[in-house]
């Protein structure tokens, strides 16, 4: 469940939510596992002298991961067109390294992110 | 000439005036000579050599050192008066250095030259070199303040600076209609700059956090002065409009300029007294650290572009650090104008709280995925790499208190997130639109924006103020910052105005292109609905194919129990068709994911008001210390990890940042667990409502295991598990 326990941070959103929750996903990928997956995930930035490159990878991998557990809730046939479905088909083709045609037809993508999706918000 | 025929009045009490008249002609350093020729000859009274001895000397003198002379500086006697004739000379080659150092522009727009003295400005005893911020201090302090009441991490930030050194000062006098200028510097800087035997005018770099030689200090405070000469001489640049944007200097409403709101890892908190401090400390930096470049982008350009040359361009090794930490999890984010295609006004819809009835402003920063060579319009569908930057007071304690919005005593900030992270915030978990419209930008103002939104990142502690600074504020500041010389902004008031309206007048200016949300085609692009009707979408879905009663309204069917929720899909299905089932069984699974949003909300705000409750000394049921020690042992490891801390201690944007360090460190392990724990002790005040979710988790497990059988899904639990253990933790 998304649930956010330390509410003690509490962040108004200017003259709109009246609180929005600090949203630390509660997985985060650690540096050993994110490299067994490094070749299939983005090398990141290639300007500035900073360094980061696990964490780098660990960010792009976070963002498939959202991607994936956003893109859920459109995984059905009516928004197979829409850029959060298709998002989260790239995201998922990404994390498996595969190639988006390799993952099948549409109905069974939005059947893998559905549960790729659940199995990550369980892990929260 | 004048010299020799008045020389016999040297004696008695004329010669100065007469020499200072005479100087006029004269550059700085033939004026110290002759009245240093003066001092020597008063003590030792050898009035007849001495007048002969002068008069050759000085013939020698005006020949050799009229190559250090510059047209710009003018020495005062009482200053020459102190100085050997090696000081002289250390000083001649100084001034030198400055006149090197100062732009063209400025040498010639300053008509008669400076008058140069040094005096005591202070009651300090000698010149120290300022200190870089001590980051180790004011850790602790964050944690003193994060375990202190009202769990406030930010007023270590709102210190006011100790007792200055006066460096320097420069005066202006009207005469007849022109103005004169004399620059007073420090008399302590004699001792601690020409004292010394060895030059050091060759090898001087500045620090990340400062200058680190008495020498190189005085060199800034000579320039500093200069800058202010220019300023006055130009019609007072530190208060146009252009420098006022740029510098993010506010327009107020009772006073022509309100205080600079950058004051984090600012490079000398002096700046912040006024524009024309801003103006000079700025050029101070522009003209002596190559780095000034890569730390403040945005005033960089200006400068360049005001005295059309980039002095140390040549010395210059760094490059933009684009990278900034997301807002949570610290992880990095990259800004990088080079891989943005657009940037755009993000709006969130009204809410149903107080204080989000007129939505909240934000910038989408629609960045493009790793495949793509180009930034262009497919990046738009790469939702993964787009991001949000948005302005938010934070709160000292778990409740908005309203008349500390108003007078401004909340601090904000500008977080940054993953757009992922804004969809959740708002579609799902509060229920609110989004609207995305593309900003008119060209390549060159999205890099503008971008540079002024890392300034921002990295340097901005403002006050937040319901009516006057709030996000609506920020984003038109931020945008002037890009587009100084937008009439269209300049026109729009800011001050008042609501996030939707503000969107409304930037659609008016022709500022963003008009988007129809209506439209297919914007759906997802640019217009992101809640949540809820997504669900209504379906519930309707439902009732129109005779699934679920047409007496039955959407909070009702909710409202049931789980496993009644999931009786209607099964009874359903028996009479479905393969097609249908997967229409039917989406809108099921849909209506069930919104049910566990709401859940999730509700509980925050009970965890919310629970907290509160406790922390003002209420006694809750079940509530222990031991989460409030949990809560604050929590926000120690979180204060640590404030990124404006974990950068290095220069100032402006970090060149460089150490991500791997923060995520592999102590503290970062720390906030995670903490952060688990909380949760687990939260869980246990919440029975009932883990429960339901559980059976939520339950149907909606049964609804996806329905349709995976029947759609031959290539994906095997292995695969699934593959990728688990790739994400999952150690």
């Amino acid at each position: 469940m998304k649930l956010n326990p330390y509410v003690f941070v509490v962040v108004l959103a200017s003259s709109a939510p009246a609180f929005a929750l600090d949203t630390a996903s509660g997985i985060v990928t650690s540096a050993s596992d994110t490299v067994s997956n490094g070749g299939k995930l983005s090398s990141g930035s290639t300007t500035g002298t900073t360094t980061g490159t696990t964490a780098t990878t660990t960010a792009a991998f976070e963002a498939r991961k959202k991607a994936i557990i956003v893109g859920a809730r459109y995984a059905a046939p009516d928004y197979y067109k829409t850029a959060i479905f298709k998002n989260a088909k790239a995201a998922l083709a990404g994390t498996l390294g595969k190639s988006e045609a390799e993952l099948g037809t549409d109905d069974q993508v939005a059947e893998m992110i559905k549960n790729v999706a659940e199995l990550l918000q369980e892990q929260e | 000439m004048v010299f020799f025929v008045s020389l016999d009045s040297l004696f008695n009490g004329g010669i100065v005036k007469s020499v200072e008249e005479w100087a006029e002609s004269w550059s700085a350093n033939e004026y110290f000579f002759v009245a240093e020729m003066y001092m020597s000859m008063q003590r030792k009274f050898l009035f007849t050599r001495a007048w002969i001895a002068c008069l050759a000397l000085l013939l020698v003198s005006i020949e050799s050192r009229a190559e250090v002379s510059t047209s710009l500086f003018k020495l005062d006697s009482q200053f020459v008066k102190e100085l050997s004739p090696s000081t002289l000379n250390q000083f001649n080659h100084f001034i030198e250095e400055i006149d090197k150092t100062l732009p063209e522009k400025i040498k010639n727009s300053i008509s008669s030259p400076i008058h140069l003295r040094f005096s005591k400005l202070d009651d300090t005893a000698e010149i120290t070199v300022p200190e870089c911020q001590d980051l180790k201090k004011i850790r602790e302090e964050v944690e003193f303040s994060a375990i202190g009441l009202g769990f406030s991490q930010n007023s270590f930030l709102r210190k006011s600076p100790g007792v200055r050194v006066v460096f320097g000062q420069t005066t202006r006098t009207l005469s007849n209609g022109v103005f004169s200028y004399i620059i007073e510097l420090n008399h302590h800087f004699i001792p601690a700059v020409f004292g010394a035997k060895v030059a050091q005018y060759t090898t001087l770099q500045t620090s990340s956090c400062g200058y680190d030689t008495p020498l190189l200090l005085l060199k800034a405070t000579l320039l500093h002065e200069v800058g202010h000469v220019y300023d006055w001489e130009s019609k007072s640049l530190s208060i146009s409009s252009k420098f006022l944007k740029i510098a993010l200097w506010h327009a107020g409403i009772f006073s022509e300029t309100e205080k600079n709101q950058l004051t984090l890892r600012s490079p000398d908190s002096y700046e912040n007294q006024s524009p024309a401090e801003y103006f000079a400390v700025n050029l101070e930096h522009f003209l002596l650290d190559p780095e000034y470049a890569c730390r403040r982008p945005s005033l960089h350009r200006y400068f360049t572009s005001l005295f059309s040359e980039d002095p140390l361009a040549s010395q210059r090794q760094c490059s933009i650090n684009t990278r900034v930490p997301h807002s949570s999890t610290y992880l990095p984010i990259d800004l990088n104008p080079d891989r943005i295609y657009q940037v755009h006004y993000l709006l969130a819809g009204k809410g149903s709280a107080l204080m989000s009835r007129w939505g909240h402003a934000m910038f989408r920063v629609v960045g493009c995925a790793p495949t793509r060579i180009t930034p262009g319009p497919e990046c738009m569908d790469d939702i993964a790499y787009h991001s949000v930057i948005s302005f938010r007071a934070v709160l000292g304690g778990f409740n908005i208190n309203y008349l500390d919005g108003i007078l401004g005593r909340m601090p904000a900030e500008a977080y940054v997130f993953n757009f992922t992270d804004i969809i959740s915030e708002y579609n799902f978990g509060e229920q609110r639109d989004l609207y995305s419209v593309p900003l008119q930008l060209s390549r060159d103002q999205i890099r503008d924006v971008i540079h002024a939104s890392l300034s921002r990142i990295s340097e901005y502690q403002g006050s937040y103020y319901f009516f006057t600074n709030n996000c609506s504020t920020e984003v038109i500041d931020l945008l002037k910052t890009a587009l100084p010389e937008s009439n269209a902004l300049d026109k729009m008031n800011s001050w008042i105005d609501t996030p939707i309206g503000l969107m409304e007048q930037l659609i008016g200016e022709r500022i963003v292109d008009p988007v129809q949300f209506n439209a297919e085609k914007s759906l997802y692009r640019y217009y992101f609905p809640s949540y809820i009707k997504t669900a209504q979408r379906a519930f309707k879905e439902l009732v129109n194919l005779a699934i679920l009663p047409k007496e039955m309204n959407i909070k009702d069917y909710l409202a049931l129990p789980a496993e009644k929720r999931l009786d209607y899909y099964n009874t359903a299905k028996v009479n479905l068709n393969p097609t249908s089932l997967k229409v039917v069984n989406s809108a099921f699974y849909q209506l069930e994911l919104s049910e566990r949003d709401y859940l999730a909300s509700y509980l925050e705000n009970q965890i919310r008001n629970m907290l509160s409750r406790f922390s003002q000394g209420e006694q809750v049921l079940g509530m222990s210390r031991d989460v409030i020690v949990k809560i604050k042992e929590h926000l120690i490891y979180r204060s640590r990890l404030a990124p404006k801390l974990i950068a290095e201690s220069g100032y402006g944007i970090p060149i460089h940042f150490d991500f791997d360090h923060m995520i592999h460190s102590r503290d970062y392990r720390e906030f995670e667990r903490t952060m688990l724990d909380l949760h687990k002790m939260v869980k246990s005040f919440f029975p009932k409502n883990f429960e339901q979710n559980e059976a939520i988790g339950k149907n909606i497990k049964f609804l996806m295991e329905d349709t995976r059988a029947q759609s031959g899904v290539s994906i095997q639990k292995d695969q699934i598990m593959k990728l688990l253990s790739v994400i999952k933790k150690p």
